[in-house]
């Protein structure tokens, strides 16, 4: 839990808002609208926490790192690049490799639950990062731009050796957050389908992390008040 | 900073690309060749490349490992300059890379990736300095720049959308108008934002609500960024605008990274850098803090309708900006750029500075520049061009003829108060004659241009151009120097000469960099046997790769279809053995020009006109005819004639350009195919001097000039660097026929430029080697140094004491280029002493010859030998001249004394040379009066060409006319002109009994034989580019207008009443039986002037 202020908080990018509002008038467009939508308290939804324990999950289990948080689904969505939920890196016995994480959030009691399922589905998502060597090419390139002058610049480039050697040789991760009873059949259909035509040097994990029953509900709520109290 | 040969170098060490693999890099280099050669000419060229589904994932690869390279500096990029400049070096030289490949590649088909796409080609573009090779990728890519539609889209989309559409302008810049609409466009978002924002701040959770505020921010600071950088492009406001740029992009990027958008966060760092460099690059950012005048050029030609110009090629950017082409302290600036590189704007720069450096209140006493170019064609070109850039600022160009003598139109142009000139544009010998001469009194020279500088090297006419140089140092000791001139190492040698000073000369060495106006397929073609058809034959085309100046390229591969011209086998290639070269360089002409004007040179006119036979032939007719190449046709049928054979070969888009038509003629062949208007341009191998246009592709039948000598490699690049048109192909192609010894023609072009030698040095050298040396004094009157003892006559002719001419002997000669550097060098000093030795015994010879001889050869430009025997044979005439006899009437009416005039101008060698060609093909100077005449008494060329050259050469009426121009305009126009013009002067007669009118016309009668006509207005006619058939006639007009009383020829007046002639004038002025419109007229005269563009 110690790392969920950095991966659940935004402060950073909160404490610039103020500055881009204010930017704005010099644009000559009207920063009204913006501003009603920005200027109010941020909100942690339940799915974000989902997403931010898959990565503390992954840096801790697996030796990932994350440049940057992962919360970032729901803008995704509208986003120019379809991407990832989480962007980074991950050590194995050959050093590093590139790592792209897709995480899903789910209380519904079926198994598997419709957040694996359908175009917009976890396994869709894997099976878009295995497939789509454009959507990897430009989080490469997002990753080295981000990269540069960091103290992972050297991880980075060792990825990227081994992106720019063989383009899937990357890790995928598909990460499910539940609080229903554990089931395997919440990942088995998934599995089947993503191993069918998946390049040798692919690697895809597909994990599901399973709450105590109901925890999903309100969570971020929690968090919130949780964090509110340890604050000075 | 301009990118260097050293970063691409470095480029390899880089992680990114070494993870490539060495073989997979060398493969992918190969690739990116191939697919370039293939992409540009592959529908003409059959290469014989293999490919594969794999070359693509391995030039996605290395594209993407480039762009990484570019990504680590792009950061450095987006800063002023100064702080990591290895990491900037990097990113250019990736970005360069980058570009290389991503240009091959396919536009993703998808709406939103086709945005991105083509936003990031064009800044990886910019940020690699190859934004002149984007803009014809959008001319090859027209459909993937088309705007989406924005009905219908969310706001944020409609904002991207149009932000899209005003970036593609940016990034092409067609004109004033495409950058100005920008300003509307983001103007009109702004009125957009009350009607759709609200709609895409709702619907959605609060997190996304967040995200799309924050995208919209980015997307705001963007739009602001946009109308900044199109303004500064147009206006050069504010004068600084990097602050504000930086602040929107800034606050852009942190909006997008905020709203969690990588790629959106991606593409405005690119953007962010493309716009700064795009400042950097812009006219208005070089000239910042020049003066008001280039600040007035820079707004003329921003604004201007046609080829309105934004931004400076690398080359020019790094002359301005790195390379101190404007510094003030530098008196003489020599540069080597790669041919089509811009020179002209760098020169026209330079001109302003001069002329802002010598400006004065009193018009008498202004500064002026000379510009000075090899030929007749390349002088009208440049005064053509500089005309239109300089007119709207005011600006005076003047063009003095190609005739050797300073005529009395000239004298009064340069001497004219009303609007005095500012440029003066001329050839190497005329400039002398008006150096050596103070015809241009008080105002000082401010800069001598000389353009194909590197011809000082030339035999024949380079000793001449070095002391013409000399020259100006010794007369005009204001005047700086700017030389231009391409593939020259070590140029600093050149500079430091005319500079006299180390710190005074700057050499701008740009010929090597890496950025080049288009990549270059170069090889060897032949013809083979093709059975598949009876006496069937196709082209081969050997790609060569033993220069790095061309692509590398490997392999012979076919071109075009079985007998590509329609000859038999028999006449290109017979039992392995090559022949008809010029047969074969026109089919590679013939093939090549569906993909734009070719050039098909030979070193023959005969073979120029059998090239053009059998390409008309071949090629279907132009449907419809375009207008311009009507009006040309037009054009010769009235001045040349209606049958003359190129009005023909016309009709299917084939020109001919060689010394066989008048300048013209040849003016307007390479009118249209500058424009783009003709299929095949056949030249003879002296294009090789004049071509200052770009072609799509260059084919040679021979290396060779007539008589076997070779061109220079300095000369052959320079030809083949106009093979490719900058904003049209990517790829040049220039072949030579193999003939039957293809591998010394594989040496020849693998030769290296080399540095410039003196020619100076050059014939020292020659005759050390000859181990004659020690007689220099006895061999100073052979041809070769006719120019250096008129260079010694000079300084006698200013001195007249002899003791003062040997005294400043030496100093004489270090004012040349040869021997400084012979001084210079202790290996060298006996032959810089052997110099001085017989330039003291000439200066002791000149001192024996009669008085005035001197200052004769100075304002005649013979020789002082030629001087004394042309006195010599004038006295021996029968009857002595008298100056009635000079009056035009009596010269050219019958019984005149021309041909005694023409039987004088034999016997001096300098004139005798050209005459003689015209006597040896007829009945000596009868024959040579007889066409002087006629063609001063207004006969068509057609009817001379008959009446004097058809019955020898068989009823051949193409090669009676193509004689009859080349005695007009070759030897009647230049010896002709400049024998009269001498010989008045060396006749030694008195003038004074004339009247004033008479006497103006004996001193107008060099320019009536050189324009072909036979009064003084038609002459001022012709001077400002009428055509010969119509100058007679406008010359009557023109007198009506100004009235009979003006005393004085005015240019400048006779150029402002034709500029004002309505089409109705011109229509009273046209000549009966004229196939040529008055509009025609107006039009015609619009293009040979330059006031048409």
């Amino acid at each position: 839990m110690a790392l969920w202020p950095q991966v659940l908080f935004d402060d950073e990018g909160m404490a610039g808002i103020e500055e881009i509002l204010h930017g704005i008038v010099s644009t000559e467009f009207k920063d009204g609208g913006l501003r009603h939508v920005l200027a109010g308290p941020e909100r942690i939804e339940g799915w974000r926490v989902g997403e931010a324990i898959a990565e503390t999950w992954l840096i801790d289990h697996r030796d990932c790192h994350f440049p940057w948080p992962g919360w970032r689904d729901e803008r995704k969505r509208r986003s120019s690049l379809p991407g990832a939920d989480l962007v980074g890196l991950c050590a194995d016995s050959q050093g590093e490799r590139m790592a792209f994480g897709e995480v899903k959030t789910s209380s519904e009691a079926r198994c598997p639950p419709r957040v694996m399922n359908g175009p917009t589905g976890l396994t869709q998502q894997l099976a878009d990062l295995r497939d789509s060597t454009s959507i990897r090419d430009d989080l490469f390139k997002y990753l080295g731009l981000r990269a540069n002058g960091a103290a992972w610049m050297g991880r980075f480039q060792q990825a990227g050796e081994r992106y720019l050697s063989s383009k899937s040789d990357v890790r995928l991760f598909g990460f499910l957050v539940r609080d229903v009873s554990p089931h395997e059949n919440d990942l088995n259909v998934g599995v089947e389908r993503l191993s069918q035509g998946c390049p040798d040097d692919t690697r895809i994990e597909l994990l599901a992390l399973y709450l105590p029953l109901g925890h999903l509900d309100g969570i971020g709520k929690v968090v919130v008040a949780a964090r509110a109290e340890e604050l000075p | 900073m301009s990118l260097s040969k050293q970063a691409l170098e470095a480029l390899q060490d880089h992680w990114a690309v070494n993870a490539i693999g060495a073989a997979d890099l060398e493969r992918t280099e190969r690739l990116v060749s191939e697919r370039l050669a293939q992409k540009a000419v592959g529908r003409q060229i059959s290469f014989s490349f293999s490919s594969s589904r794999d070359h693509d994932t391995l030039l996605e690869r290395l594209a993407l490992a480039f762009e990484m390279a570019a990504v680590e500096g792009l950061e450095e990029l987006s800063r002023p300059s100064g702080e990591n400049m290895e990491l900037r070096d990097q990113a250019t030289a990736a970005s360069f890379r980058a570009f290389d490949i991503r240009r091959l590649l396919p536009v993703p088909a998808r709406t939103h990736d086709r945005l991105f796409f083509v936003l990031q080609v064009s800044a990886v573009a910019y940020c690699g300095d190859r934004w002149s090779d984007l803009r014809r990728w959008y001319k090859e890519n027209e459909e993937a720049l088309k705007p989406p539609s924005v009905a219908g889209t969310p706001w944020d989309r409609r904002l991207l959308y149009r932000l899209f559409h005003c970036w593609v302008r940016l990034f092409r810049k067609q004109g004033w108008d495409d950058l100005d609409r920008i300003r509307e466009i983001i103007a009109g978002l702004r009125e957009d934002q009350n009607r759709f924002e609200t709609d895409c701040l709702q619907n959605g959770s609060p997190g996304e609500h967040r995200a799309i505020a924050l995208r919209l921010a980015a997307l705001y600071h963007w739009a602001k960024g946009t109308e900044i950088l199109a303004g500064y492009m147009l206006l050069g406001q504010p004068p600084n605008p990097f602050g504000l740029l930086d602040k929107h992009f800034d606050g852009a990027i942190r909006a997008a990274r905020a709203s969690g958008d990588a790629q959106h966060e991606l593409i405005l760092r690119w953007m962010h850098t493309a716009a700064r460099i795009m400042v950097t690059n812009s006219l208005w950012w070089a000239t910042r803090a020049v003066n008001s005048r280039t600040s007035d050029f820079v707004r003329s030609l921003t604004s201007r309708e046609h080829r309105a110009m934004f931004e400076l090629l690398p080359p020019q950017r790094a002359a301005l900006l790195e390379q101190g082409l404007l510094d003030q302290a530098k008196t003489a600036i020599v540069i080597d750029l790669p041919t089509s590189g811009g020179k002209t704007l760098l020169a026209q720069f330079r001109i302003l500075q001069a002329l802002n450096q010598f400006d004065s209140d009193e018009d008498s006493e202004k500064g002026w520049v000379a510009y000075v170019a090899p030929t007749r064609a390349l002088c009208a070109q440049i005064a053509r061009g500089l005309r239109t850039d300089f007119d709207p600022i005011g600006l005076r160009v003047e063009q003095l003829t190609a005739a050797i003598e300073v005529d009395a139109f000239e004298e009064e142009l340069l001497t004219e108060t009303y609007r005095p000139f500012h440029v003066l544009v001329a050839t190497p010998e005329k400039l002398s004659l008006v150096i050596r001469n103070k015809k241009v009194e008080k105002r000082p020279l401010a800069l001598v241009v000389m353009d194909e500088a590197h011809n000082i090297e030339a035999k024949g006419r380079g000793l001449r151009i070095e002391l013409l140089l000399a020259t100006v140092k010794m007369d005009c000791p204001l005047a700086n120097f700017l030389l231009l001139m391409p593939y020259v190492e070590g140029a600093e040698s050149v500079a430091r000469w005319l500079a006299q000073d180390v710190n005074a000369g700057q050499a701008i060495s740009l010929g090597t960099v890496p950025w080049k106006p288009n990549e270059r397929i170069l090889g060897l073609y032949g013809a083979a046997p093709d059975d598949s058809k009876r006496a069937g034959w196709h082209l081969r085309f050997e790609t060569l790769t033993t220069t790095p100046k061309a692509m590398g390229l490997s392999g012979t591969h076919r071109v075009g279809n079985v007998r590509p011209i329609d000859v038999p086998k028999s006449e290109v290639v017979t039992k392995g053995r090559q022949k008809g070269l010029g047969l074969q360089t026109a089919a590679m002409a013939t093939v090549m020009s569906t993909r734009g004007t070719s050039v098909a040179i030979a070193n023959n006119i005969r073979t120029v006109w059998k090239m053009a036979a059998k390409a008309a032939q071949s090629l279907p007719s132009l449907d419809p005819v375009p207008r311009r190449v009507q009006l040309v046709q037009n054009f010769l049928r009235t001045e040349v004639g209606s049958t003359f054979e190129l009005v023909a070969t016309l009709e299917k888009g084939v020109g001919v350009h060689h010394a066989g038509l008048s300048d013209d003629a040849r003016t307007l062949m390479e009118w249209l195919a500058e424009t783009g208007t003709l299929r095949v341009l056949c030249a003879t191998t002296t294009i090789a001097q004049g071509i200052n246009f770009p072609v799509s592709s260059v084919f040679l039948q021979t290396h060779k000039y007539p008589y076997g000598q070779e061109m220079s490699s300095r000369e052959f690049w320079n030809l083949a660097g106009r093979a490719g048109r900058i904003g049209h192909d990517s790829v040049g192609v220039i072949g030579l026929a193999r003939g039957s010894d293809p591998n010394s023609i594989i040496e020849f072009v693998s030769r290296s430029t080399g540095a410039l030698a003196s020619r100076l040095v050059s014939q020292l050298n020659e005759l050390a080697a000859q181990g004659e040396l020690a007689r220099l004094s006895d061999v100073l009157w052979q041809d070769q140094w006719e120019d250096f003892r008129c260079y010694v006559a000079h300084l006698w002719a200013e001195k007249k004491n002899l003791d003062a001419v040997l005294s400043d002997s030496e100093q004489l000669l270090r004012q040349t280029f040869g021997y400084t550097s012979l001084r210079n060098d202790p290996s060298q000093r006996q032959k810089a002493d052997a110099l001085l030795r017989a330039t003291r015994t000439y200066a002791r010879k000149l001192a024996d010859m009669p008085s005035g001889v001197a200052e004769l050869a100075d304002s005649t430009g013979f020789s002082p030998e030629g001087v004394t025997r042309a006195m010599t044979e004038l006295r021996k005439l029968e009857n002595g001249l008298t100056p009635s006899d000079w009056a035009p009437e009596s010269l050219f009416g019958g019984g005149g004394r021309i041909a005694d005039l023409y039987g004088v101008m034999l016997s001096v060698p300098q004139l005798g040379r050209q005459l003689d060609e015209i006597r040896g093909e007829g009945h000596g100077q009868m024959r040579i009066s007889e066409i002087t005449r006629d063609w001063v008494n207004g006969k068509a060329i057609d009817v001379i060409a008959r009446k004097y050259f058809s019955q020898e050469t068989d009823d051949d009426r193409t090669l009676a006319i193509t004689r009859a121009c080349r005695a007009i305009y070759r030897t009647i126009s230049n010896s002709g002109t400049w024998g009269i013009a001498a010989l008045s002067r060396v006749s030694g007669l008195n003038f004074d009994s004339l009247s004033d009118a008479e006497h103006r016309k004996i001193n107008a009668l060099p320019a009536m034989v050189y324009h072909g006509v036979r009064t003084e207005d038609a002459v001022l006619m012709r001077m400002n580019a009428a055509p010969r058939s119509v100058a007679e006639n406008l010359g009557k007009l023109y007198r009506e207008t100004v009235g009979e009383d003006d005393g004085q020829y005015s240019i400048v007046k006779a150029r402002e009443f034709l500029k004002n002639l309505s089409e109705g004038e011109w229509r009273r002025a046209r000549p009966e039986g004229s196939a040529l419109s008055g509009g025609g007229y107006k039009r015609l005269w619009r293009v040979l002037s330059g006031e048409a563009v």
